[in-house]
């Protein structure tokens, strides 16, 4: 079920829409994302970049969840991390309603309500990577732990084992 | 519930844009993960520093002393007495914004006062309205402000953000260097007692046996004989390490996390293949059992302290040079402050390597060469047998570790061992390799497990370079030789480029190395099948 966008209104969408998610960060902040145009100096700005566009087109056209999903991981991921609430990680997905709202030419309620209903769809699945790498960071923790004592523990149990069958008891 | 429009939900909050950045606040309960725990007091207590208490950032009341404003300027003025190059860094910023985008931490968190410049200006401001004439009469209108609890707490929340990597030196005209600002400015929070446990434990440990982890003697002996065992139980290669000889040709030194822990311990027993491979007269000393010195971390004292066991043992042993391993701000610290701190020696020899011949002539000075320098020249000499095809399941790609790339500027020496060892090696994007390298992000004290979310926020653009080229080139393996990365790499591995490993240079060495009398080898120094899981399926 594909929705009437077309190629000219999704180019505006999609700046739009990166204009308003870069300028939720600190003034100096969203200055450097949006005029920092290599990919590797600036990973923040690129992931948006390139990955608002497949996710719009997801929304309109419907299509690959697996794509639209690591497209979504690319952001989140991010946004997992840095000083934001877990709403505000995922919100960039909710301000598409305004921005279609905004700059789409078809304003009927039939229409507004199937993009709307798209994007929540889209939200979700933001909120299942947002929660998936939250898991990540605490498991990533919990190895690091883990492994550190996991050696020691290793060496003397094998230590231990030595001496009690070691040449002066047996 | 809140009423907020989706507008005002994305709004990030991180204070200084929208307040005046001068007005610091932290809170420190919200932003858990981003910060290291205190400094226990066993190890302060030991060292002798200031203010030994139980304490936690979260607390309202650090427990400082009543007169600490007094004490950090009167420790202030002091350096900048004695340090010349504190005063230039002070006065000269144009704040030109150079190193603004250039800090790991920076771009991964957003936070405008991860800005190099920014962090700078959270120290300058008290420098100027304490001992600059304008900023004594005017004070925040030139830029100063007074040192208050909540300017201490945000000293203490950004620069222990910062893993003086020096990235953002290397942009700026004026060649500030913003890792000696961090410097003073844990210095200084020394004096009063504000630091981190994972400095000054390793600190104190390093000054009671010689390492970071508190190893004695007998230990550090028998750990690594148990790498050894594994070893000749895995692979079949005897090894015989040599410790505590007195009048071996070469001291080695290493990075305790190298013999302790995995991925290390592989590049540890790659040492050791290599020297037992070509004869090498060395021992390594169980008391100058660390490369690392986090004295770096602490103060210049300090440092000048945990470095002085590497000459004296060298003198004790009666060595005439020395070698170190793949260790990163051991670098920092033999480059630019061991020769003038506690040397120049008059014990030692110019090191010649006895295998070729060659004179470094660039550790003229210190009497202390790389070991990359070391094995690149044994290999352009055509001093050692590889097969590089016993690295094949390996597409491995480089990491240039911050201190030995940016402070020792050793860019070739391990590129040029890689590609011999290798068949399969891919360079990572030009603007995050060389001297514009990006930092691990748990480097100078800041790899510990309850700074994580900083660590791997601030591990993204290495991150990405890393994921750019695992999807580009199919690299499932990043080498480096610095043993904090080989500690601090795996995590950011795991969370922004899944599939790839970590490794050192020699641990890679070992495995293409051709040991006299050696038997056919299936399996490399990980205990691992020399062929991909894909080609064994297809043999079979």
């Amino acid at each position: 079920m594909s929705l009437n966008l077309s190629r000219d209104e999704r180019t505006k969408m999609v700046a739009r829409w990166f204009d308003l998610i870069v300028d939720g960060y600190p003034a100096e902040t969203a200055r450097f994302l949006r005029e920092q145009s290599d990919p590797f100096a600036n990973p923040v700005g690129a992931g948006l970049r390139e990955e608002l566009a497949p996710i719009l087109d997801w929304i309109v056209d419907g299509g690959d969840g697996a794509a639209v999903e690591s497209a979504l991981d690319r952001i989140v991921r991010i946004r997992a991390l840095q000083d934001m609430s877990p709403s505000q990680a995922v919100s960039f997905v909710l301000i598409l309603k305004d921005v279609h709202e905004e700059i789409a030419a078809d304003t009927t309620a039939g229409a507004k309500g199937k993009f709307d209903s798209r994007v929540d769809g889209a939200l979700l699945i933001a909120f299942d990577v947002f929660s998936r790498c939250r898991q990540q960071v605490y498991d990533i923790r919990v190895k690091e732990v883990r492994n550190r004592s996991l050696k020691v523990m290793e060496r003397l149990n094998s230590w231990r084992e030595e001496r009690a069958g070691g040449p002066s008891t047996t | 519930m809140s009423e907020k429009s989706p507008q005002e939900l994305i709004q990030i909050d991180l204070n200084p844009p929208r307040k005046k950045w001068m007005d610091p606040s932290v809170d420190f309960e919200s932003r858990r993960g981003t910060w290291s725990y205190p400094g226990g007091v066993k190890s302060i207590e030991y060292m002798g520093f200031a203010n030994p208490r139980e304490w936690s950032p979260t607390d309202e009341d650090w427990k400082l002393p009543e007169n600490w404003q007094q004490i950090i300027h009167d420790g202030f003025k002091e350096r900048l007495g004695k340090y010349r190059s504190l005063r230039v860094f002070m006065e000269t910023c144009v704040r030109c914004g150079a190193c603004a985008d250039k800090c790991h931490f920076f771009i991964g968190s957003g936070d405008p006062k991860n800005m190099p410049v920014l962090r700078s200006e959270l120290l300058r401001s008290i420098y100027r309205n304490d001992f600059t004439l304008a900023g004594k009469i005017l004070g925040a209108f030139a830029g100063g402000r007074k040192l208050t609890l909540d300017v201490l707490k945000e000293w203490f929340y950004y620069f222990f953000q910062c893993t003086e990597c020096r990235r953002c030196s290397v942009y700026c005209p004026y060649g500030i260097d913003t890792a000696e600002v961090t410097m003073m400015a844990r210095e200084l929070m020394m004096l009063v007692g504000v630091n981190i446990n994972w400095i000054c434990e390793p600190v104190a440990n390093c000054h009671r046996t010689g390492n970071h982890l508190g190893i004695q003697p007998h230990t550090f002996k028998d750990n690594i004989e148990f790498l050894c065992e594994e070893l000749e139980d895995d692979l079949g290669i005897t090894v015989n390490p040599v410790i505590n000889k007195k009048g071996a040709e070469v001291l080695f030194i290493i990075p305790s996390a190298d013999y302790f822990a995995d991925p290390g311990t592989y590049t540890f027993i790659g040492y050791l293949m290599l020297f037992q491979q070509i004869g090498l007269d060395y021992t390594m000393s169980a008391y100058a059992s660390e490369g690392g010195n986090f004295g770096l971390f602490t103060s210049h004292d300090t440092i000048k302290k945990l470095n002085y066991k590497i000459y004296h043992e060298a003198k004790r042993l009666g060595v005439k040079w020395i070698i170190g391993g793949e260790c990163g701000h051991m670098w920092r610290v033999m480059h630019q402050y061991m020769d003038t701190m506690n040397g120049p020696t008059d014990f030692l020899e110019v090191p010649r390597s006895p295998i070729t011949g060659t004179v470094f002539e660039n550790a003229r000075s210190t009497k202390m060469v790389h070991i990359c320098e070391f094995t690149a020249d044994l290999i352009r000499n055509k001093k050692i047998k590889l097969d590089p095809s016993r690295n094949d399941k390996y597409r491995v790609t480089f990491h240039d570790s911050c201190n030995p790339s940016r402070a020792l500027g050793l860019f070739e020496e391990p590129r040029y061992i890689l590609k011999n060892v290798c068949n399969n090696f891919f360079e990572m994007p030009e603007n995050t390799i060389r001297e514009h390298t990006f930092c691990c992000a748990g480097g100078a004290g800041l790899g510990n497990d309850e700074n994580m979310e900083m660590r791997l926020r601030g591990g993204l653009p290495r991150g990405n370079a890393l994921k750019h080229v695992r999807d580009a080139h199919d690299v499932n393996l990043m080498s480096c030789i610095c043993a904090i990365d080989r500690a601090t790499l795996p995590p950011l591995a795991e969370y922004w480029a899944p599939g790839v490993e970590i490794s050192g240079v020699h641990e890679l060495v070992a495995n293409a190395l051709v040991m006299d009398g050696e038997t056919e080898r299936t399996k490399n120094l990980r205990g691992e099948s020399l062929k991909a899981e894909t080609e064994e399926t297809t043999d079979v």
